[in-house]
């Protein structure tokens, strides 16, 4: 009879230290939340998974979904014609791969892409001495304007032509306006691709050096290098 | 007699004609222009212009030996797209100022004439509604 009554408690007790084990083993496994605390910055989730696309760099070499391979990815779209925003990203994102340099330690760089989002103007030599001037390992992108769009609607990155005297916009991205000296109405976030090609997080000017470089020390330790 | 009495005149009132004429009531501090990246068909000029009298000054237009068109222009962000304002002018109320910056107020500069280096100095001339016009060396530099 005590035998009895002694193992049922044992048997009682198996299963309540089993529960708890597995309890705190879920709770040590599992992915944490990631969170940013930084304005402008938004996780997107679920990431976007880039669909395949086929663009040209600045070198006129084939740009596709392999090139978003192996390293992280931090992508805008713009424009060379633009004489205030886009120089202004890009002078800033070049003061972030500086500082990235000298806190990356064992991570791998990720790369800058410069979508351009006016393919009539912006052609594969524009690209690159304008790159250049910024960081020699930037990556310019232009190509066809159907390829641009539906690259570009997929990040949620827009963009229209407009009349730069009235500020009037030009119906439909895939021809070149009429109007000389158009202007191209853009979106301004960078976005962060993983290694693996998904789109996962963004972020809005003003790009301030430790607030880029701290947003992506996040996401590079919660989705890996 | 009559030539000395010029000359008191100018010894005396003199001064007061050269201060009028660089006291006005509008003045420009730190003028810059953004050294143009290669390729680049404009760039931008930024300032701070403060209006130190009692009323509402514009500034009207902006020229330069350096650049065959300068406009005014104003980026403004709509639902996270920037947009580019052609601006009539630019107001600057009394006592205020108004800021030319990067992503804000600036000059357009188009058809460059020679190509501008850091270190440069680029001469612009600012004419306003009042009259006044104003000639201002902005250096070149990056950002």
């Amino acid at each position: 009879m005590s035998t009895i009554v002694n193992s049922g408690w044992r048997i009682g007790l198996i299963i309540t230290i089993s529960m708890a084990l597995a309890v705190t083993g879920a709770f040590l496994l599992r992915k944490p939340v990631l969170h940013i605390d930084v304005p402008g910055a938004r996780i997107l989730s679920p990431p976007v998974r880039v669909s395949p696309f086929s663009l040209l760099d600045q070198r006129g070499q084939l740009f596709s979904n392999e090139r978003l391979a192996g390293n992280w990815t931090l992508a805008t779209v713009g424009f060379t014609y633009c004489p205030d925003i886009c120089p202004t990203t890009l002078s800033e994102m070049s003061a972030v791969f500086k500082k990235m340099e000298t806190v990356s330690g064992a991570f791998k760089m990720p790369r800058f892409v410069f979508f351009s989002v006016d393919p009539f103007r912006d052609t594969p030599e524009v690209l690159e001495k304008y790159l250049a001037y910024f960081r020699r390992d930037f990556i310019g992108v232009t190509g066809a304007p159907a390829a641009i769009q539906s690259l570009a609607n997929e990040l949620g990155l827009h963009y229209v032509y407009s009349d730069p005297e009235d500020g009037q916009l030009v119906d439909g991205v895939l021809q070149k306006p009429a109007i000389e000296d158009y202007a191209v109405i853009h979106s301004t976030s960078v976005v962060f691709i993983t290694p693996t090609g998904e789109m996962v997080a963004t972020m809005a000017p003003p790009f301030k050096t430790d607030e880029v470089v701290s947003v992506f020390e996040k996401l590079r330790t919660h989705y890996g290098n | 007699m009559k030539r000395i009495l010029g000359l008191l005149a100018i010894m005396l009132f003199g001064p007061l004609l050269v201060t009028s004429s660089l006291a006005g009531d509008i003045t420009v501090t730190d003028p810059w222009v953004r050294e143009a990246p290669p390729g680049a068909k404009a760039t931008a000029a930024y300032m701070t212009i403060s209006n130190t009298s009692s009323r509402t000054v514009q500034l009207d237009s902006a020229a330069s030996a350096d650049f065959g068109m300068i406009e005014m222009h104003r980026t403004e962000m709509h639902d996270g797209m920037a947009h580019m304002k052609k601006q009539t002018g630019i107001r600057i109320e009394a006592g205020k100022n108004v800021q030319l910056k990067p992503g804000d107020f600036h000059l357009m500069l188009m058809q460059p004439r020679r190509s501008l280096k850091t270190g440069d100095q680029c001469a612009l001339q600012l004419l306003f509604d009042n009259g006044e016009s104003i000639a201002v060396q902005a250096l070149v530099r990056k950002q």
